[in-house]
């Protein structure tokens, strides 16, 4: 009798159920081959060759996330909140009462911690999301810079351009004045879907790589707004000064493919 | 470190129990001479004679006795009929005998005892009854109870005044449907509820191991888990109250949502549980089984009690009992409110219950019962595990009181019942006839936000917004009446008795229900989820045989088929459109009146659809042998659905539940004061649409099919006058081990326990301490449960669950103090625990992923009482 029983006390606590949930270090980095000063050419659409040297490049990270299921083309590709089941959230915290997310050196291969770690479940993963804000992403305040850069471009026939440039997404970029739901402040701030069949797995952690490279396809430095030692990029939308490389550098900023998602054993 | 000093907690407390009930025991064996009581003595008798007019057959009756100081008959009752002309027979003999008094310490007083007939064809006349002494009688029949009543103490001129119960055991009948079915005696087991924040749901725990919690405040139903299944807030449990129904149909929040609260607890005797379908009279939402609160008030005259103590609770509550009536006679009303333990958790609410018992003739009785009850509450919600752990909420927190997520209308709600209620039963010669109708008026709102600021996504056709807040305010306005009524045939074959049941269940609710969504800075409602109008209908009929076909096996059991309709209006049936009108989209309406490419159509559509469902059940009983019984039962119910998912003319998706179990029972009279009663039971249950819990929805919704399976184990032991001495003890224990797997993953079912121990203990009787020449009496009663951890979704468990409640209270004459305390062991647990997803703005950035959530049990209460009682008997 005393089997049967501790039998069914077995039988009372036994089993589970699906997936798990785990905390999980998080980090971003600059690509694997990422140097300090970064060198690299790059090619405008119209042919021409440019020698970039990158000798800062920092991006603001407020949070990332991962989510099981692609959104369908349409609407919500490009809604703030996915429909889906969120897997993964890496929320920057500052778990010391200083200022949330990750200011992320672009020129460093190395990971770089976010301030509080993960959480996620097992379950699979098919879309990650990267949150480009100082704050509450609907805030249309927000003037933290996310993306500060310096270097110099040289064309193909040896001139120099040294060029600066800080990207803000605050009032500049979303409209005061807005009815029917058309562009909240969160649209501009996330970069969604970034595919990724990345998981929570019970160790190791979750390295945001971020291509500094990719933020400069297709921009044509000559075209840059001259002020008086160097050359910027604008961070004001519908003045004349932005003009094509300030829109694709923003534009690149938001490509899913500037970002990329693996699963270190360890960081 | 914390669990240690909680283990070292709980084992100072047990400690003191004991070392207290200990003390009890010694003192009041040492004062056991002083109080010595005889029982009454039949000094002058006349047999019953057997009605020429039966034909030959066997009947029994148990006459309920009042006798005098002197010894005389002064009032005779019908506790259990064998027929009129039986219990005629009976009446006319008792009322000629003659007894000795009952003494105590050699002074007479006024004493009620059970006196069983039992008539045995032939010779026509009845055999001797047996004399009333302490041992069961010497009957064919199943044996009875037997309680004799005695003064409390020996002051002159109250003695008649003021009366105690003193029992005698002897084995009760078998059960009706096999070894799940618990008739139990309340008693003194009462003193391991005695917080004022008890509800009647609470006093099933002693019954049947049964996990209560409520993350919705004081006036929100229990959520209970029963052998395995997660019924919420009831709607897996057939509830009633005296054979009214309790659980609402059509009721948005659940349907079949069961909330006790009006019950004053004070009120229920007895109670009535059978775990599984498999009594055909269990109807509607009788999945895990069905449980009836059976109204009684044993103590006579008037009662006045106030309560007070932690987080400002008060209670004050009147009872009455008019002298020389029935216990089904009496009137109660309650007042509480309480501050509650932490944030937003303060309530109050009224109630009040009467009921009278008439007699019509000696053949039959009617009842008529009314009740009334109202409360306001809040609740504080849930709380997340890392906020709590990071400090950005406390333990006993409320995110609505919070500056990051304030609620201006923070959660809680409101509740009215008011119900009246009349039932006749009447018997024909072998037939008893009962009918019954039922006429309830309840509303109830609820305010509930389990996901803070998740849901409100922004949609491309709506105006600019942020997360304006998941808050749900639900409302269910409801009207319910009904009948039921029975005819019982009795009748002897195969030389042995033999019975069949047959009967009907009506029941119509007409319901409104809505729910909207609130926002949360401002509590105006932005969106319509739900606003259904429903008429809803569920007749039943019944067919049960008791088939002995040997003294020692019977074959229980018959079907059940019930006929559901649904006539839904749903004013809001459609919610969005594929393709809206490009000149006027509906820019934030709810209930929308447009098709795709803006063709026009109301707001509003009619569906209406009906079902049977036809439920066999079967009992096999053997025994007793030398105190055994066995029994294997076999059984299908239903829960019907949730009008929202009514669709026109297709067959209701009723959840079946398909269960058998076996088990054994075990009952035995140790010595003329002590019984043991215990069982134990094995069970599977099979359900092909469970209710999975949905935060997002805020309630159960209809999954997949679940299995449970499991075992169970109760027993109970009472004994008066221990080693011969004045103190008494009730302890009841049960226990429940099951596992509960999806049938399709074979996985866990999310927030069911798999082991669910509780235990009850009373310890009371007399101290040897006299004022003014009367005893004090004294009375120990603790309440222990343990849960085990409970499987949550992603692989993880909840923490286990324990808490101690314990009650000291002291009595003199019709004064009577106490104090209680509830959690005694301080222990800081979380009475619910779930994961999923929700965001209460406590973080810089949205909270996505699911993470732990849990509900707060309360932390250590201790509330003193002072209970006055004028002019009664019990």
């Amino acid at each position: 009798m005393k089997r049967l029983i501790a039998a069914a006390f077995v039988v009372g606590c036994v089993g589970s159920t699906q997936y798990q949930l785990f905390d999980f270090a998080a980090a971003a980095a600059g690509a694997a081959d990422a140097t300090s000063p970064l060198s690299f050419d790059e090619s405008t659409s119209d042919g021409h060759v440019w020698h970039v040297t990158l000798t800062q490049a920092t991006l603001h990270v407020g949070a990332l996330y991962l989510n099981q299921s692609q959104p369908v083309s349409g609407s919500q590709d490009t809604q703030c909140i996915l429909p889906g089941t969120y897997t993964g959230e890496v929320l920057g915290t500052s778990l010391d009462g200083g200022p949330s997310g990750l200011t992320v050196d672009l020129l460093s291969p190395a990971p770089q911690m976010f301030p509080s770690p993960g959480h996620g479940s097992t379950y699979p993963t098919l879309v990650g999301q990267v949150w480009l804000t100082g704050g509450d992403v609907n805030a249309t305040g927000d003037v933290t810079k996310i993306l500060v850069v310096a270097g110099t471009a040289t064309d193909d026939l040896g001139a120099d351009i040294p060029f600066e440039g800080s990207i803000t997404i605050g009032t500049n970029r979303v409209p005061s004045n807005q009815v029917g739901g058309g562009n909240p402040a969160c649209k501009q701030r996330i970069v969604s879907p970034i595919p990724t069949n990345v998981s929570v797995q019970s160790s190791g952690g979750l390295l945001l790589r971020v291509d500094a490279k990719r933020l400069f396809v297709n921009v044509d430095f000559s075209q840059l707004e001259k002020f008086s030692s160097t050359y910027g990029f604008s961070d004001a939308p519908g003045t004349a000064t932005y003009t094509q490389p300030s829109i694709n550098l923003f534009s690149n900023l938001r490509s899913a493919a500037t970002y990329s998602f693996s699963w270190e054993p360890s960081l | 470190m914390l669990r240690l000093h909680y283990v070292i907690r709980m084992r100072r407390a047990l400690f003191a129990f004991v070392v207290l009930a200990t003390i009890l025991l010694a003192r009041s064996a040492a004062a056991q001479q002083e109080g010595e009581i005889t029982h009454p003595v039949v000094v002058h008798q006349v047999d019953a004679v057997y009605p020429e007019s039966m034909a030959p057959q066997h009947a029994d009756v148990i006459l309920l006795v009042t006798l005098d100081a002197d010894g005389k008959v002064t009032d005779v009752r019908i506790a259990n009929s064998g027929g009129a002309a039986f219990d005629e027979a009976a009446v006319l003999a008792v009322h000629q005998w003659t007894f000795s008094p009952a003494t105590r310490n050699g002074k007479p007083f006024a004493a009620r005892i059970k006196i069983p007939f039992h008539f045995a064809p032939p010779p026509p006349v009845a055999p001797t009854p047996p004399p009333v002494t302490t041992a069961p009688p010497p009957t064919a029949a199943p044996p009875q109870p037997v309680a004799v009543k005695a003064p409390a103490a020996s002051h002159p001129q109250a003695a008649h005044d003021d009366i105690e119960d003193v029992r005698i055991w002897a084995p009760p009948p078998l059960p009706r449907v096999g070894i799940g079915d618990v008739h139990f005696d309340i008693g003194k087991l009462r003193l391991a509820h005695e917080s004022p924040t008890t509800n009647a749901s609470q006093l099933l725990q002693s019954a049947t191991p049964i996990l209560l919690t409520n993350e919705g405040g004081e006036g929100h139903a229990e959520q209970v888990f029963l052998r395995g299944f997660d019924a919420r807030e009831g709607q897996d449990i057939e509830f009633s109250v005296d054979g009214v129904p309790i659980n609402e149909s059509g009721n948005l929040h659940g349907n079949g949502y069961a909330d006790t609260h009006f019950i004053i607890p004070e009120l229920v005797q007895s109670l009535r549980v059978v775990e599984g379908p498999f009594d055909p009279r269990q109807g509607n939402y009788a999945v895990a089984g069905s449980a009836d609160f059976q109204l009684g008030l044993p103590q006579r005259g008037f009662t006045m009690k106030y309560t007070g103590g932690s987080w400002n609770t008060q209670r004050g509550l009147i009872l009455y009992g008019p002298e020389g009536m029935s216990d089904r006679t009496f009137a109660g009303a309650e007042i509480y409110s309480t501050d509650g333990f932490g944030q937003n958790r303060d309530a109050l609410h009224g109630s009040a219950m009467g009921q009278y018992e008439g007699r019509l003739g000696e053949r039959g009785a009617y009842h008529l019962t009314a009740q009334a009850y109202a409360t306001h509450f809040h609740s504080a919600g849930l709380v997340r595990q890392d906020d709590f752990q990071s400090g950005r909420v406390g333990f006993y927190d409320s995110y609505d009181l919070s500056s990051f997520a304030h609620e201006a209308v923070p959660e809680g709600g409101d509740a009215t019942r008011f119900s009246i209620a009349g039932d006749v039963e009447t018997r024909q010669g072998d037939t008893t006839l009962e009918q019954q109708v039922f006429l309830i008026k309840r509303d109830m709102r609820l305010l509930e936000n389990f996901t803070g600021f998740l849901l409100d996504v922004q949609e491309p056709l709506q105006s600019l917004h942020g997360q304006r807040g998941d808050e749900l305010d639900m409302n269910s306005d409801e009207l319910t009446m009904g009948a039921r009524g029975f005819a019982r045939i009795k009748a002897r074959l195969f030389k042995q008795p033999q019975e069949l049941e047959l009967g009907y269940f009506a029941r119509g609710d007409v319901v409104h229900g809505t729910q909207q969504r609130l926002e949360a800075a401002t509590g105006i409602p932005y969106r319509t989820d739900t606003d259904l109008q429903s008429t809803l209908a569920d007749i039943g009929l019944y067919a049960d045989a008791n088939i002995h076909l040997l003294h020692w096996l019977a074959l229980r059991g018959g079907f059940r088929s019930d006929v559901f309709t649904f006539d839904v209006l749903d004013n809001c049936a459609a919610q969005s459109v594929a393709h809206p009108s490009t000149t006027n989209p509906p820019i934030d309406e709810s209930c929308l009146t447009q098709r795709d490419f803006g063709i026009h159509r109301e707001a509003n559509q009619r569906t209406t659809t009906a079902s049977i469902a036809t439920m066999p059940r079967g009992s096999i009983i053997l025994g007793p042998f030398e105190g055994f019984s066995f029994s294997g039962s076999v059984g299908s119910g239903v829960r019907s659905v949730d009008p929202g998912y009514v669709t026109q003319n297709v067959s209701t998706p009723f959840a079946s539940v398909l269960a058998w179990e076996g088990g054994a029972g075990y009952t035995h009279a140790l010595g003329e004061r002590t019984l043991l009663v215990a069982r134990s039971v094995f069970f599977q249950t099979h359900v092909d649409k469970d209710l999975i819990f949905s935060e997002t929805e805020g309630r159960n919704v209809i999954g997949v099919g679940t299995t449970r399976s499991g075992w169970l184990g109760a027993a109970r032991l009472q004994s008066e006058h221990v080693f011969g001495s004045e103190v008494s003890f009730d302890q009841s224990v049960n226990l429940t081990l099951v596992s509960s797997t999806y049938d399709d993953t074979h996985e866990l079912v999310e927030y069911v326990p798999g082991v669910v121990l509780r235990s009850d203990t009373a310890v009371y009787g007399d101290l040897p301490i006299k004022i003014a020449g009367r005893k004090i009496k004294a009375s120990v009663g603790a309440g222990v449960t343990y849960v085990g951890p409970r499987p949550l979704p992603f692989g993880q468990r909840s923490d286990d669950l324990f808490t101690l409640d314990a009650t000291l209270s002291f009595a003199w004459r019709n004064v009577e103090v106490g104090v209680t305390g509830t959690n005694i062991t301080n222990n800081q647990y979380r009475l619910g625990e779930y994961n999923f997803a929700s965001d209460f703005h406590s973080q810089a950035q949205p909270t996505l992923v699911p993470e732990r959530m849990f509900s707060a049990g309360p932390p250590l209460g201790v509330f003193g009482s002072l209970t006055l009682r004028f002019g009664g008997k019990s």
